[in-house]
């Protein structure tokens, strides 16, 4: 009987835990901006090669692709994540961040080198940005 | 020396040198030197010269005994941990076949841009396909030799002009700065590990016997081991000074298998990515048929199973279909998805564990005179092969533990 009570009482937690957002505190915050920190900065890299004409198409657009991927797996967490009410506004920042690194590198796959010049600008500050709310957090 | 000895060691150096550079050297150099800079060279310089002692002892066995290192560790341990030490290299060979196949695919994907999966199944068909047709001493000649079209990371290490005395400071260890403590040890351990991975022994002993070497080619083993390895050496300083100097300034911490190749870019432009990915191609193909074949090198030595390239297939069904299999396995754990730079992480992590029980064996036949004759190690040989197996002991407990504790080097 007592055996039967605990497995419910776990059975309870756990479905009360699967409708919950998951909650990231501030070294959580701190490394998804650390990611997108290092995904822009690596965009902007690459976006220099394309507006200097020193790469080849193809990898550009698989390699960027895969950075968007990245930036989009921490964009999906930081949307589905709440945060202690000190931490919310960098968890906005973050977010929005996310937004727009996810959104230039999938620009980079396809930018012609005018475009990729823009971008590296871009890029650069979204890095330095990214840098701000990270040191910010730790 | 005849022209043809020198040009026969001269040919197993490069091919040595291109056949070094694996996807754990790539994932760890890379990222060691975009976390820390120069710090970790001193690293690299222990895990060479630990599979130079290693690989000289294993080559020794192979052309002395004429038997490979598997084939006496069963002899030597007995069955139990015989067994114990077969089920823990498979599992670590596997992983690592895995991590290779995911490599070559992403390089190949990076090339032309088809699809990831399609690329998984061609990439594997392209393996089996070179190693059911080319002889042995093919396979590592042309993987090796285009394995080094990476030595274009060499040249930028050089163009980017780092300042070589920080570089030479990164030789001598000590406190480091940058990245918690524990980030730091988890590299060195990854790096020691990267460098020392068993296959690479099982492969090079089983290469030795399928050479067919004898004690003439003692002179032989000793130089390709030495300069081979330490010159492949060369390449992982060269990976970690082009990322202390692209990535570390930039904050870029490289998670993918075409971030190396965007430093060659980078510094030599559209010749620089292709000898780049050309050359990551071969390297991390070459070691996949490596590992594959060192699974079937194993099990067929262990279980007394007829075995070798050299055989017809027919011959040597079992041995076969070991290192086919093993190539389907690694297809399957890679078609799941599965990310190839966090299996490669995986992979070299639990190799370490493994180093143990792979280094024992060798160290305790090498030892003996009923095997080895007037062959056994010298001082000096087994002075570094006992400072080693300690070494090996620290770092196979240390390597779970700081996998987990900083999150894969996450921190």
């Amino acid at each position: 009987m007592r055996r039967t009570s605990a497995l419910a009482a776990i059975l309870v937690i756990l479905c009360a835990g699967c409708g919950a957002p998951s909650v990231l505190e501030g070294k959580g915050l701190s490394q998804e901006a650390g990611t997108l920190q290092s995904s822009a900065a690596e965009g902007a890299l690459l976006a220099q090669d394309v507006a200097s004409g020193r790469t080849i198409p193809v990898y550009v657009r698989e390699h960027a692709s895969d950075l968007a991927t990245a930036v989009s797996q921490s964009l999906s967490t930081l949307e589905a994540v709440q945060t202690e009410p000190s931490l919310r506004s960098s968890l906005r920042r973050l977010t929005n961040l996310a937004g727009s690194i996810h959104r230039d590198l999938e620009l980079l796959g396809t930018a012609d080198r005018e475009e990729s010049a823009a971008l590296v600008r871009r890029l650069e500050a979204e890095a330095q940005a990214g840098e701000q709310i990270a040191a910010g957090l730790s | 020396m005849s022209f043809k000895k020198i040009l026969a060691i001269a040919l197993g150096i490069f091919s040595a040198i291109g056949g070094f550079v694996d996807i754990g050297d790539l994932v760890f150099n890379t990222q060691a030197g975009a976390t820390f800079g120069f710090q970790l060279m001193w690293a690299v310089v222990i895990g060479v010269l630990g599979i130079i002692v290693y690989s000289e002892m294993c080559g020794r066995v192979s052309a002395v005994a004429k038997r490979p290192v598997f084939d006496l560790v069963r002899e030597r341990t007995g069955f139990g941990a015989g067994l114990a030490t077969l089920l823990a290299s498979e599992v670590v060979n596997l992983m690592t076949c895995a991590a290779e196949v995911g490599g070559v695919a992403i390089c190949l994907q990076l090339l032309s841009g088809l699809p990831y999966r399609m690329l998984l199944v061609l990439g594997v068909v392209g393996l089996i396909f070179s190693s059911w047709v080319l002889p042995f001493r093919w396979i590592e000649r042309v993987f090796g030799y285009l394995g080094l079209c990476l030595l274009v990371f060499a040249v930028a290490a050089i163009k980017l002009h780092p300042q070589w005395g920080h570089v030479a400071h990164g030789f001598v260890p000590g406190s480091h700065a940058g990245g918690s403590l524990l980030v730091y040890l988890y590299f060195v351990v990854g790096l020691l590990g990267a460098a020392m991975t068993p296959y690479e022994v099982y492969f090079y002993s089983s290469g030795a016997v399928e050479d067919q070497w004898g004690p003439k080619d003692l002179g032989l083993n000793k130089v390709t081991a030495i300069i081979g390895y330490a010159l492949g050496g060369f390449l992982s300083f060269a990976l970690m000074i082009v990322a202390a100097m692209l990535y570390l300034p930039r904050g870029i911490s490289p998670q993918f298998v075409g971030t190396p190749a965007l430093a060659a870019e980078h510094t030599f432009g559209q010749v620089g990515l292709l000898l780049a990915l050309v050359g990551i191609l071969f390297a991390v193909g070459g070691a996949a048929i490596e590992t594959s074949f060192a699974g079937a090198y194993n099990l067929a030595q262990f279980f007394g199973w007829r075995w070798g390239k050299k055989e017809r297939p027919a011959d040597a069904p079992r041995f076969t279909m070991s290192w086919l299999v093993i190539f389907a396995l690694a297809l399957v754990i890679v078609m799941t998805g599965y990310d190839p730079v966090k299996l490669t992480e995986y992979s070299v992590i639990f190799s370490v564990v493994a180093l143990p029980l792979t280094y024992l064996p060798i160290l305790l036949v090498a030892n003996d005179r009923t095997y080895m004759g007037d062959e056994v190690n010298g001082k000096l040989a087994n002075v570094f092969g006992i400072l080693y197996f300690i070494l090996i002991l620290v770092i196979a407990v240390s390597a779970i533990p700081l996998m987990l504790l900083t999150h894969g080097g996450q921190g």
